[in-house]
Order: structure tokens, then C-alpha cells, then sequence
């Protein structure tokens, strides 16, 4: 499907086209039935299943396997941005959000192994460290500051690696194998950030599920505990390039904020079909303005969100692609604005549905609780507030 | 303290200025209470005492537990403390004279925010039964009034439950039975035919809190063959032949210790002496209960805001980063002063339309779209304050939010409620 030039994967605009219907038709055929006689958050017995499904047919990235390389965080993503993920991120989400979730985790899970070049086969997670000052993400630090700080960190000695801590509220796809870590390590004097898996099944690593999480029910959110995992030398390898930390954090944000528009641009047809269907005050109620600004506003908002999305994608590309800095404030940017725009969009189309949109039946509420859940997720405003104006040009 | 903090420095003042400063310690809540007359004070204290001991420590569990709360139990603690009866004096009901005859929605204000500061759901539980009884009051029948009202009351107080629930809403009359506008060409399918000694009612009504569990519903029909304007309320006992609940359990967002039920009437014989008030004056007893009930929304909005705002501080002071509490960064201060400043314009707003001894339409749609908003924004803030734990259901934040999200639709959705007040300022203001 792709041609090759200079080495990297480009992707023509018909196979971006023959992607899109891929992942349409699935979304049809796999996607929607989960929602045909379950409760509002569907059968999530069948996310497992629908992974296994996305990636054996292209849509969803999994390390070490070819046809997924076009897929949610695909390895195309190295060479042409985070643009195709969006755009697949999108149109899941506007059936299921908690389903894109998983698609997003999983994708770059398997995206940080590539990127870092880790040589394992399996259904990865990333994690990466956590804040613990509301000024500062760690990951975007240098390794001696986020050792110092980050609640996961490495002992190294000439033997090998030893790693510590706990990592909250990690988004994971359900059926991960591996964990792929990239954590400030310190050994003797000096400090650097390393990078290396460990398999969810290892016996020095505790899972919790967080219980009763507002929405995206089809992802788990974790708390993980490792418990001094020794990992031979060969296994670790050390990141000099601080850009992979960076880029794997802005991709993250991105892909949540993908997920939330696509979640928005589902709630916003759900209303429109509403409101042509549903007669009060004497009308449809699509002919009354209070209904027509709340559907104009929601997409507008909406248009904005995907403007910027499309923006941040151009920092994959050109001149731009270098610009790591600038890739990072606009997706904190994108994830603090973006979120809050795209739940306004999807509030405002549950309001079309009156008393309707509060109950289960519409799948409205469901959005919701989707939304705001992910709006929620990995970092408050105020965190990705402090990320732009610590990566403002203008500052030193 | 420092030498320059504002109360430090009072005490330089002499006697007369210090006097003049108001630099008690105390919280916003004491502030507010402060301002009240002391029968209204002692309601205050009541209710959230009632509150914390009774709701609070069930919020969580009946929330996760949809389907299985049996409200009966918490229904009856509220009853003997009196909170079910509060239309009628002493000593049936628990109404003081003062409170009755001064003001009757000030209280059902002061007790609806502090109920759903605690949980929205079982505020709304108990709450519910207030907007079931009134159109027996706002009927403007006395006999009636004191037949029926002293019946609930006593029940209530003292005896077996005796819940009550109100319906208006159809399947496909939701805003336009709570509008002037759109009740003309609404498309109604609850009937009331006349026949001997009374009416055979026919019909559906949709989301009516606590339908599942009432005793008596006052439900408005149309006469057979006419429209909104010949609405009727009737007292409906559930165990009148031909009543049943359907849906009894809509699964919802939020509030879900109160049920939203659908309420079916087929051939159900409802005797004259059941007619609240005049045949065919229900749609203006509909009116004026919403004129009344959209400022009682307005408190329960501000309830849950003040709720999420509550446990914000109380997450951020008790949880650290750095090792400095959350409560001391400059970040969160500016958001929870804003959260405080929101919750403090719904009250003045909400305490101001309730203050009238007759409230009047465009004042409590107007606060019941203010308070319902900044419910809404209050309980985002909370959310984002405190980050990933927000969407977690244990710290009781994302619950505010959805029991939030319900101010804005029912008792009209604010896009009505505009109109409303709109409406009722047209021939003065805006004509
Ligand atoms: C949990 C819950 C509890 C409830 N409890 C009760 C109860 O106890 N008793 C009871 O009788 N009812 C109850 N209701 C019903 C509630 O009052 C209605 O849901 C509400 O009035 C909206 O009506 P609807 O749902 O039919 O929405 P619709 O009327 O269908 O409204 C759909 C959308 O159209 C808009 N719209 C409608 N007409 C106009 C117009 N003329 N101009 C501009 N915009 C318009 C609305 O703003 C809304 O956005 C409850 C509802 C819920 C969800």
C-alpha cells in the first residue's frame, strides 16, 4: 500500500482514502453490534476481540507486526506524523470513545518500542514517568531533575538495572503483554533516561484496576507497582535523544485529544438526527434557534479542535519537524483547549436530546461520561497550561 | 500570620474601627447563615446536620447501586424528622406558624441545598415530595388543602410513607407542557373522559422522580377531546385499577437514588372528589408549580455545586505534591476562588427569587438557568482541579457532575427556561 521514498513509508492520498473505509467498515461491522444489547457502555466483553480484530486487518498498531504499520500509531507514523492515527482515532471514537482509548494506548505502546528500536514481540503499554509537581512533567525534564522527582526510577550499577516506584492512572488497552518503561536512571554520579520492558506477567509487577471509572469503560485505567525488577544490562537501552520522550508525550496527547473529537463529532451527528426527528413548540425542533446554535456552536468548536489537529500534525512535517519544543506546546495546548471544547460540543449535543440525553437509551450520556473522562486523563488543565508557557518561543 | 496580613493589622485599630471590621474566622457557610433570621438559621443547621448524618454516608454506595436502593429506610428517616411535611403546621405536620405564613419556599431552599450539598440523588429523593404536593396547595382549594395535606403530612410524620410525585411530562410533550407557547400545539396522550361521579383517565407519562414509589401522583390530563388548556389535575393513588409503573428504573446519568419512571393509565376511574382545585384550571396550577419548583431547582443546583466545591477543598488540603499541600499552590487558589465566587452568586441569586412570600415566573427561571449553569461549570472545575482523580467515583467529584448535568434539563430545560423568563417580562421590561 505504501511507496517508499528515501527509506521512509509515504502514504498517497488514495491509500489514506482506502484506510479511512477500512476502518469505517469496521467500526460497522465490529464496533456498533457491541452496543446491540448491552448496556450503555456495551459489551465490553468484546473489546479484546475487537483489538485482535483492528490489528489483524491493518487499523491498529502491535509491534513486530507488518500489515499494522498503516494502522492507530503504525510505524508510518515515523515518517509521516501522527495525521493517519488521527484520523482513524477519530472516526472509532465516534461509536465508542472507551474503544478508541484502547486502540490509542495500544498504538503507542507499540510505537514507543519502535521508535526506541526494543526488540520484543507483544501487546504493549507505555508508561512513562509521572508528574509530582504541578510545574514540572518529568518526562520533559533532564533525567537528573526527573529522578529526583518521578514516583518510577532506575538504579543502574556495571551488573544491571534495577527498577522502582508507582505509576497511577495508566490507560491500557486490556490486553497488554508488555510494558515498555522510560524512566530517569541514575548510576554512580551520573543520570540518563533508559528505556525497557517488562512483562505484565512478571511476578515483581502489581496491577491494580482503578475501580469505578466515569466513562470509557472498554479501557482499564491502572495504578502499577514495580517492586525493585533487576534487568540485565542487554535489556535496557539508553535514550541520549531527548526527543523520543517528547514526542511520545505529545503524541499521547494528541491521540486523547483525537479521541475526544471524534467522541464530539459522533454526539454532534446523534443530535442532528435528533432534532430532525423530534417535533415540540409547534415544530421540528431543528427549526427553533435555542436548538440551531447549540448544534452550530457544537461544530464550530469542533472544526476549531480539528484545525489544530491537523495543525500539530504539520509539526511532523518540513521544516517543522524538528521543532520539538513547539510539537510539545501546541499538544499541551491541543489537550487542554481541545478537551474542553470538544465536551462542550458533546454537553451541548446532549441538551438537544432534553430529558432524552440523560437516560441510557440515546447513548448521549455514555459520551459524556466518555468525554469528561478523558478530559480528566493524564495531566489537570493546570499541568498542560505550565507545558505551553515553559515551551514558549519567546522564553529562554 | 505576617505582620501584613489584614487581621494582624486589625489590631492596631482603635476600639471603634476594629469593631468596624468583620474578622471573624469562619467559614462562608456561618457568614451566609449569619445573615438569616434565627428561625431560618435553625432550619439551616437541621437540614445539614440531617444531611451529613443521614445521605452522606450512603451517597456513594446508592449511586453504584442502581437498581438495588431500596429508599423506603431513608425516606422514613426524613419523614420523622419532619422533612416531609413541612406544608403543614404543627402538630401535624412541622411547619411553625412563622415559617409557613412568612414564607414557604425559603425553607424548601434552605433545605434543598443543603440535602443536595450531601448527594444529589437523595436530595432529590426526599425533595421530590414537595413538587408532589404542591398543586394540592397551589390549587386554591382550603378544603382540599387540609383534607389531603394533613393526610400526607401525618402519614409522613408519623405512620406508614406517603411519597408523592408529580407528572406532567408525555412521551411526546416534554417541553411543551412547561410552556405557554408550544403547550398549544402539543401533542398530548394522557385523556380524562368524563362519566358518572367522575373520569376515566387514559395515557402515558414519562420521568417522573419518585413514579415508582409514590403513593400519590397529582398528574395532569387533558379533557378528552380538548387540548392543554382544559389540563386537569387529579390525584392519582397507585392503587387505583388501571394504574401502573412501566419502566420503573430509566437508567440515568445521575440523581440515581430517585427513580424516573414511566407512569401508565389504562382506564383508571378517578372519582370527582379527586380533582385538584377547578376541572380544566390544571394548566395554570402547572404554571404557577413550576413557578414556584424551578427556584427550588435553583437550590438544588447550588447544592451540588456547593457539594464538588466542598470536596475540592477538602481533596486539596488534604493531598500534596512536592511536599506542599495542594490548597498552598497560587494554580489552585485562582480556580477554587472562582468555583467559591460561582457558588456564592447561584445562592445570592436563587436566595433573592425565593425571597418573595409569592414567587414570581421570571425571577426562578432565571436563577434555576444560572444556578443549574454554574452547577454545571462549579462541578467541570472540581474535575479539573484534581486531575485523573477526578473520573474516579470514590472521591464523589465526577457523581456532582452527574447529578449536575440534570439541573439544566428538568422542571424545563434552561433553553425553555429562558423563554419563560422572557415571557414573563415581555409586557413590562420588554414590551
Ligand atoms: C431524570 C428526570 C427526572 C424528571 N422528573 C420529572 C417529574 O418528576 N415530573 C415530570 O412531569 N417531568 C419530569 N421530567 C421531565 C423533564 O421536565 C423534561 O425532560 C424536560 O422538560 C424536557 O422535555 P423533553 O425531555 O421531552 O425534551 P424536549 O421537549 O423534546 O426538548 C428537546 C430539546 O428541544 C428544545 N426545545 C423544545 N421546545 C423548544 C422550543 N419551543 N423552543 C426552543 N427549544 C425547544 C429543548 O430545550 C431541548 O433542548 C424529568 C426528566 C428527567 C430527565
Amino acid at each position: 500500500m505504501t511507496n517508499s521514498v528515501g527509506g521512509k513509508n509515504i502514504l498517497t492520498s488514495d491509500d489514506r482514502k482506502a484506510i479511512e473505509e477500512l476502518a469505517y467498515g469496521f467500526v460497522k461491522k465490529e464496533i456498533q453490534s457491541m452496543f446491540s444489547h448491552a448496556g450503555a457502555d456495551g459489551d465490553l466483553s468484546r473489546v479484546p476481540d475487537i483489538l485482535e480484530q483492528g490489528a489483524r486487518i491493518g487499523l491498529l498498531a502491535e509491534h513486530g507486526r507488518e500489515e499494522a504499520g498503516t494502522g492507530v500509531w503504525g510505524t508510518t507514523t515515523l515518517s509521516e506524523g501522527p495525521a493517519l492515527s488521527i484520523g482513524l482515532l477519530k472516526i472509532i471514537s465516534q461509536t465508542c470513545g472507551g474503544v478508541g482509548a484502547c486502540f490509542h494506548a495500544a498504538g503507542l505502546g507499540s510505537l514507543a518500542a519502535d521508535m526506541i528500536g526494543l526488540d520484543i514481540d507483544g501487546r504493549l503499554a507505555c508508561i512513562m514517568p509521572d508528574f509530582d509537581d504541578l510545574h514540572v512533567m518529568p518526562c520533559l525534564t533532564d533525567a537528573e531533575t526527573a529522578y529526583g522527582r518521578s514516583s518510577i526510577r532506575c538504579d543502574s550499577t556495571d551488573a544491571g538495572h534495577v527498577i522502582k516506584g508507582r505509576k497511577e492512572f495508566l490507560l491500557q488497552s486490556g490486553r497488554t503483554t508488555s510494558y515498555v518503561l522510560i524512566v530517569p536512571a541514575k548510576a554512580g554520579n551520573t543520570y540518563a533516561w533508559v528505556a525497557a520492558t517488562i512483562s505484565a506477567s512478571d511476578d515483581r509487577l502489581k496491577i491494580s484496576n482503578i475501580q469505578g471509572q466515569m466513562g470509557i469503560r472498554a479501557v482499564s485505567i491502572n495504578n502499577i507497582e514495580i517492586d525493585n525488577k533487576y534487568i540485565d544490562k542487554q535489556y535496557v537501552i539508553t535514550i541520549n535523544d531527548k526527543d523520543y520522550r517528547y514526542i511520545i508525550y505529545a503524541y499521547h496527547l494528541i491521540g486523547l485529544t483525537a479521541v475526544l473529537t471524534g467522541i464530539a463529532k459522533g454526539a454532534i451527528a446523534s443530535a442532528i438526527k435528533y432534532a430532525r426527528e423530534r417535533y415540540q413548540g409547534g415544530d421540528l425542533i431543528i427549526k427553533h434557534p435555542a436548538i440551531r446554535f447549540l448544534i452550530a456552536e457544537s461544530e464550530a468548536r469542533v472544526m476549531a479542535i480539528e484545525s489544530m489537529l491537523e495543525g500539530v500534525s504539520g509539526y511532523a512535517r518540513g521544516d517543522r519537524s524538528g521543532d520539538i519544543r513547539g510539537l510539545v506546546k501546541y499538544a499541551a495546548a491541543l489537550k487542554w483547549f481541545g478537551a474542553g471544547e470538544c465536551v462542550r460540543a458533546i454537553t451541548d449535543s446532549l441538551q438537544v436530546f432534553g430529558g432524552y440525553g440523560y437516560m441510557e437509551d440515546y447513548g448521549m450520556e455514555k459520551r459524556l461520561r466518555d468525554g469528561q473522562t478523558l478530559k480528566s486523563l493524564s495531566g489537570s488543565s493546570v499541568i498542560h497550561r505550565h507545558t505551553v508557557i515553559d515551551n514558549m518561543e519567546t522564553l529562554p | 500570620m505576617t505582620k501584613t496580613d489584614f487581621r494582624y493589622a486589625v489590631s492596631t485599630l482603635k476600639p471603634l474601627g476594629r469593631w468596624l471590621v468583620n474578622a471573624d474566622n469562619i467559614s462562608t457557610w456561618e457568614h451566609d447563615t449569619r445573615t438569616l433570621p434565627l428561625p431560618y438559621r435553625r432550619l439551616r443547621n437541621k437540614y445539614r446536620t440531617f444531611a451529613r448524618e443521614h445521605l452522606g454516608p450512603i451517597a456513594l454506595e446508592v449511586d453504584r447501586d442502581i437498581g438495588h436502593f431500596d429508599p423506603l429506610p431513608v425516606l422514613r428517616k426524613a419523614g420523622r424528622a419532619g422533612l416531609l411535611s413541612e406544608f403543614m403546621v404543627k402538630p401535624i405536620g412541622s411547619a411553625s406558624f412563622y415559617g409557613l405564613f412568612h414564607n414557604i419556599t425559603f425553607p424548601a431552599v434552605l433545605k434543598a441545598e443543603e440535602l443536595t450539598s450531601v448527594c444529589g440523588g437523595l436530595g432529590l429523593l426526599i425533595l421530590d415530595h414537595d413538587l408532589g404536593v404542591a398543586p394540592i396547595m397551589l390549587s386554591g382549594d382550603v378544603f382540599q388543602y387540609l383534607k389531603w395535606m394533613s393526610k400526607i403530612a401525618y402519614a409522613n410524620k408519623y405512620g406508614e410513607m406517603c411519597p408523592t410525585a408529580f407528572a406532567i411530562t408525555e412521551p411526546s410533550a416534554g417541553s411543551d407542557v412547561e410552556d405557554s407557547a408550544g403547550a398549544s400545539s402539543a401533542r398530548l396522550m394522557t385523556y380524562a373522559e368524563p362519566v358518572d361521579g367522575g373520569y376515566v383517565i387514559n395515557g402515558r407519562k414519562v420521568f417522573i422522580s419518585n413514579g415508582g414509589i409514590a403513593k400519590y401522583v397529582t398528574l395532569f390530563a387533558a379533557i378528552k377531546g380538548e387540548g392543554a388548556e382544559s389540563w386537569t389535575c387529579f390525584l392519582i393513588d397507585r392503587d387505583m385499577k388501571g394504574f401502573s409503573v412501566g419502566r420503573h428504573v430509566e437508567k440515568k446519568m445521575g440523581q440515581r437514588a430517585s427513580d424516573a419512571s414511566e407512569l401508565v393509565l389504562e382506564d383508571v376511574f378517578v372519582p370527582a372528589s379527586r380533582v385538584l382545585g377547578r376541572v380544566r384550571s390544571g394548566w395554570a396550577v402547572n404554571r404557577n408549580v413550576l413557578a414556584y419548583s424551578r427556584v427550588g431547582v435553583a437550590a438544588i443546583s447550588l447544592g451540588i455545586a456547593r457539594g464538588a466545591l466542598e470536596k475540592t477543598i477538602d481533596f486539596c488540603k488534604t493531598h500534596s505534591l512536592a511536599g506542599k499541600r495542594l490548597m498552598d499552590y497560587q494554580d489552585i487558589q485562582l480556580t477554587v476562588a472562582d468555583m467559591m465566587v460561582d457558588v456564592a452568586a447561584a445562592r445570592g441569586i436563587t436566595w433573592q427569587a425565593a425571597r418573595s412570600f409569592i414567587p414570581y415566573q421570571g425571577a426562578t427561571a432565571g436563577a434555576k438557568v444560572f444556578a443549574s449553569d454554574t452547577a454545571y461549570r462549579v462541578s467541570n472545575s472540581a474535575m479539573e482541579i484534581i486531575g485523573d482523580y477526578g473520573y474516579v467515583n470514590e472521591y464523589g467529584i465526577e457523581k456532582a457532575l452527574r447529578d449536575a448535568r440534570l439541573t439544566q434539563i428538568y422542571e424545563g430545560t434552561n433553553q425553555v427556561n429562558r423563554l419563560a423568563l422572557i415571557e414573563w417580562q415581555l409586557d413590562s421590561e420588554l414590551s
